[in-house]
């Protein structure tokens, strides 16, 4: 174990799903053409004045119910001045001394399960985007499409101790903005941006050390990537006795490094002050409450009524509830075969790795819910074996068919080979030799006899008509002294 | 006589008996500004052929009758935005930009039938007290041209004392509508914070911007301010509610109200020309039936100190998004990014301007903004209670508009505190966002108009209006420009 | 003295705004009368009733929040007409180079 302990919290940054930018009537869209959503507002001309989008407020509370936090029934917004060719007004509107949401936990501890608290949660606008050709290095470019798109911005308490854990946390937070429906969480397209503060300390010391700040992550392997290599140069550096230097990082996922961004002496003075343009944010008591009742039950309630109700064990109640769809599907798989265990073990296995191989979401898997616990009884009831039940399962998966269709029309269902055929038929014969003797000697009708007993010998699971050919010829060789 | 002589509301009955038509009207608008505006240069730009134009148009159809200015034309400051025009806003930076868009307060006046006649001249982003900060000359007053006509809203209060405007948009943030309508002998109001929307107004401080009308009389004031208040979806700190037909009200004043006279803060210091004169109208109140209480502002003499560090706090972040980026000035060629927006705004912005920037950073920075910004916040909210308590005893507060009659060009541009503390009476009614108004209460030995002040409570526009008007009856000021 | 050289340079930064030497000069002076007339605050024991946030709060009315339905944009080349310098439908800056 390493002498030192890293320290490290997150900065995550939400664009929130409303239709509209956080104080103008612009629609907040993706991927549309350059400087084609602005108006006066979002472009800060003179004169222009913001008016708060109530939608983005009551996301920002469902987010703060959901993981715990206080809603400040009075909240703020302020100016954080800074100049920058993306900030529209050189001024951003944000949160800062009195936050919509504060002191909270993050639903799903990650790892270990370990506790990582919300320190707060604060509405603010995005900046527009910087572009920076490469056939020109001399300019960079501004389009302010995303000029004015609602974010929240959660920060974590530094309870993180370690680079694979920042990563789960990161990935709870973004199940939960999933859950509620208030973020589509895609990394690449920036809708989540995740910051990270890493410090490391004596192991055993209480005090923080000087922290750097990693921008620029947008998956969670570079999350982890980044935190575990700005750990060991942290480390390596205290090993020589050298100082850890303040600093913005930016994480190089091409060389798997952290380049320096800003150093401490370059660092802001936001010079934050109240946002006369707005007046104190008001939220009532009932309104916190309906939110409350309105929430969708949360991945960590969801996960806990898994384990406890179904008996299912934690690291497969995560699994599951890490999307609501899933979570729905295997519900539904359940009820219908009632064997959560069972139910289970088919979502993660094949389930998943369909999902996985045809690159698609669950809503748009052909295997019903209700199939897959029919399917899941078969195998129960020992109408087919495991192998053959993951083989109807592809089938179904390809074509959307009922699986008991399927195996009536493959005779997967049904004993294929003349040798299983012939040794359960022997057994029988073997077994009655009376029965065997006295139709040899002409009582045809014991035919029929034996026919029953090799079918049920089966399992119901010969094809009738192969079943009597195989008993006739197999009685022609006894005839004949074989 | 021209008809651009005469008060918005008697033009108003008028052209609604069709008496005159708004052609002739805008005709003899036109002939005055033609004859008075080289000398007075009230407007930045004067809009003389879409007005006469629209007049023409309005004047061949009977439609505008029914319109509350039955298409009067109207002048608006230059900081605030008619779309596809020029809003300069007295600054280089702004020399060229065209807004796309019209403010509330202008498509109110629209809608309510009247024309904008023009944008005038003001102190760069209504930061000034004389309207020689501009950066397209300065404005005089029509009163004596050696002398400034106020400022901010200068180019208004010009304007409408000069008849190049029947009515004017002026802004206030510390005083800048009711201290040039002091100056210029006219009738200047700055609304309750809150009362008139401010979208469309090019911020200077917005905790204390309001746009407010400068006209020849208070009946004229009550007239433009009920067309242009009212709640704005547009504007987060407009109010809801409130009174909006100010002109049936100023029609039927109360016969007695009470009026209260701060002696504390009059001890501030000002011209004995006019103290006389205050004290004087306090005898004519009186005289008349009102009654004056003495009543305490004890907080009122730190406004100047509290209002230059809000106001330039929060002018430093609103002129921030002028960076030579977007729109606005840009130096010539440079290839580095920091110097572009350092050097634009260095030659896009005077001198007044760029103080008050650097004052407004320095006293939000890191380690100055408790002993600075945060504590004059505190102290407003000391002097807003003080004006709380003073109601209790009176209906509306009288003070001397400025504490000196309108002073000559030059004489305190090196001076800037010097300058600032010619607001000293109007700015402690905008730290607490109340309404005043500024009525001219006479005349100096060498003709300069002067101006009485009186301030309500929060929305008290209603008896701010109807006792001014009781009082401009008192006094009977009948002096006029003499262009 | 509350303003020397060294504020005004560390204001000229925060502010972005380049100072000839003569206008420093000038300036220095100017705002540090101005800094020191407003100190005068700091004398007042102001604490009674904090700051005076949003004087509208006094008032009865309050501004609503607005509904999350999208309005009409502003047409791109009537803003990109004024920008002092575009290229393909962008805002054109000197390359940005992190500070």
């Amino acid at each position: 174990m390493s002498d030192y302990e890293p320290v490290i919290g997150l900065e995550i940054h939400a664009q929130l799903r409303t239709r509209t930018k956080l104080f103008c009537g612009c629609p907040a869209e993706f991927g549309a053409d350059p400087n084609t959503l602005i108006c006066p507002v979002c472009l800060g001309l003179p004169g222009a004045l913001p008016v708060l989008n109530r939608r983005a407020v009551e996301f920002a509370v469902r987010l703060g119910v959901a993981t715990e936090c206080a809603i400040a029934l009075r909240s703020e917004f302020a100016r954080k001045n800074y100049f920058y060719p993306d900030c529209p007004k050189n001024y951003q509107i944000t949160q800062y001394e009195v936050p919509i949401c504060s002191g909270g936990r993050v639903p799903l501890g990650g790892e270990g399960g370990a506790t990582v608290r919300i320190k707060r949660i604060h509405l603010e606008e995005d900046a527009g985007k910087l572009l920076h050709p490469s056939d020109d290095e001399t300019s960079s470019f501004v389009d302010m499409n995303r000029a004015g798109i609602p974010l929240v911005e959660i920060v974590t308490e530094p309870d993180i101790r370690t680079a694979a854990h920042a990563a789960a946390v990161a990935q709870s937070i973004r199940s939960i903005l999933r859950y509620l429906d208030i973020c589509d969480g895609n990394m690449e397209e920036g809708s989540l941006r995740c910051d990270v503060n890493v410090s490391v300390r004596e192991r055993g010391t209480r005090d923080l050390g000087v922290k750097t700040e990693i921008k620029n992550l947008n998956s969670f392997k570079a999350v982890e990537s980044a935190i575990a290599f700005e750990i060991k140069r942290q480390e390596t550096l205290k090993r020589d006795d050298k100082k850890v230097e303040h600093a913005t990082l930016l994480w190089n996922a091409a060389s798997q490094t952290c380049q320096l961004m800003r150093s401490k002496e370059t660092a802001h003075d936001y010079r934050y002050f109240p946002e006369p343009d707005l007046q104190v944010l008001e939220v009532s008591a009932e309104t916190v409450e309906r939110i409350k009742q309105s929430l969708p039950e949360l991945p960590s309630a969801r996960e806990k009524r898994f384990e406890s109700e179904l008996g299912i064990p934690e690291y497969d109640a995560r699994l599951l509830t890490s999307s609501t769809d899933i979570a729905d599907y295997f519900e539904l798989v359940t009820r219908e075969c009632g064997d959560a265990k069972a139910a289970s073990n088919w979502v993660m296995s094949e389930v998943l790795r369909e999902l996985n191989e045809r690159r698609i979401e669950i809503s748009r898997l052909r295997v019903t819910p209700e199939h897959l616990g029919r399917l899941i009884l078969m195998v129960k009831n020992g109408a087919i074996n495991t192998p053959t039940a993951k083989d109807v399962f592809r089938t179904m998966a390809e074509t959307g068919t009922d699986p008991q269709r399927i195996i009536a029309d493959t005779g997967l269902g049904q004993i294929g080979e003349d040798a299983e055929l012939d040794s359960l038929i022997q057994k029988v014969l073997d077994d009655n030799p009376k029965v065997c003797a006295d139709y040899l000697a002409g009582k045809e009708k014991l035919f029929k006899w034996l026919l029953g007993q090799t079918m049920k010998a089966s399992g119901g699971r010969a094809n009738p008509k192969r079943l009597a050919d195989r008993l006739e010829i197999l009685l022609e060789k006894r005839r004949r002294g074989g | 006589m021209g008809l651009n002589e005469l008060g918005l509301c008697q033009l108003v009955d008028m052209l609604k008996a069709g008496d005159v038509s708004p052609f002739e009207v805008a005709s003899d608008l036109f002939a005055a500004v033609e004859a008075f505006e080289p000398n007075i240069r009230a407007y930045i730009e004067f809009y003389a052929e879409d007005l006469l134009e629209q007049t023409k148009q309005l004047s061949s159809n009977g439609g505008y009758r029914t319109k509350r200015f039955a298409g009067l034309p109207i002048a608006v400051k230059d900081n605030i935005v008619v779309k596809g025009k020029r809003t300069t806003c007295g600054s280089r930076m702004l020399a060229d930009w065209a807004s796309p868009y019209d403010a509330t307060v202008v498509e109110r006046l629209r809608s309510d039938g009247a024309v904008i006649a023009g944008k005038t001249n003001l102190d760069e982003f209504g930061m000034g007290s004389s309207t020689e900060n501009s950066a397209f000359g300065p404005t005089r007053n029509p009163w004596n041209t050696k002398r400034v006509p106020g400022g901010s809203s200068g180019g208004s209060a010009a304007a409408v004392a000069a008849g190049t405007a029947l009515a004017a948009l002026g802004s206030d943030t510390g005083g800048s509508i009711r201290q040039p309508a002091g100056f210029c002998g006219v009738v200047g109001m700055k609304p309750s914070y809150g009362r008139v929307s401010r979208y469309g107004l090019v911020a200077f401080a917005s905790s204390l911007d309001q746009i407010g009308p400068l006209t020849k009389n208070v009946k004229d004031c009550a007239l433009v301010l009920s067309s242009i208040c009212g709640w704005d979806a547009r504007d987060s700190t407009s109010l809801q509610n409130g009174v909006t037909d100010f002109e049936h009200a100023v029609a039927d004043p109360p016969r007695t109200f009470t009026v209260g006279v701060p002696r504390d803060l009059l001890t501030m210091g000002m011209d004995a020309v006019v103290e006389a004169n205050f004290n004087a109208t306090v005898e004519l109140l009186e005289a008349n039936g009102a009654e004056v209480a003495e009543v305490t502002l004890p907080h009122s003499r730190y406004a100047v100190a509290s209002y230059y560090t809000v106001a330039n706090a929060e002018a430093s972040s609103n002129l921030a998004r002028f960076d030579g980026v977007k729109y606005g000035h840009r130096t010539g060629a440079t290839s580095d990014l920091y110097t572009l927006v350092t050097r634009s705004r260095d030659e896009g912005f005077g001198d007044e301007v760029k103080r008050r920037i650097l004052l407004g950073t320095y006293v939000l920075s890191a380690g100055y903004y408790d002993a600075y910004y945060l504590q004059a916040e505190k102290v407003r909210s000391l002097i807003t209670t003080d004006f709380d308590t003073a109601f209790d005893r009176c209906d509306v507060i009288m003070m001397p508009t400025s504490p000196t009659p309108a002073f000559r060009f030059g004489e305190r541009t090196d001076e800037p505190l010097h300058m600032y503390l010619s607001d000293v009476f109007t700015i402690p009614a905008s730290l607490a966002g109340l309404p005043g108004i500024s009525i001219p209460s006479g005349t100096t030995g060498d003709g300069l108009p002067l101006g009485v002040q009186l301030i309500g409570p929060p929305l008290g526009e209603t008896i701010v209006l109807q006792s001014a008007a009781a009082l401009e009856q008192m006094i009977g000021f009948d002096g006029k420009a003499v262009v | 003295m509350s303003i020397d050289k060294r504020i005004i340079s560390h204001l000229e930064t925060l502010a972005r705004i380049e100072l000839t030497p003569e206008e420093k000069k000038r300036l220095i002076v100017q705002l540090d009368r101005i800094v020191g007339y407003v100190k005068q605050l700091q004398q007042i024991d102001a604490d009674a009733l904090g700051p005076a946030r949003a004087t509208v709060e006094s008032f009865p009315g309050r501004g609503a929040l607005r509904r999350d339905e999208p309005e009409p944009c502003t047409d791109r080349d009537t803003i990109l007409d004024q920008a002092p310098d575009d290229e393909a439908n962008l805002f054109r800056v000197p390359r940005v180079i992190e500070r």
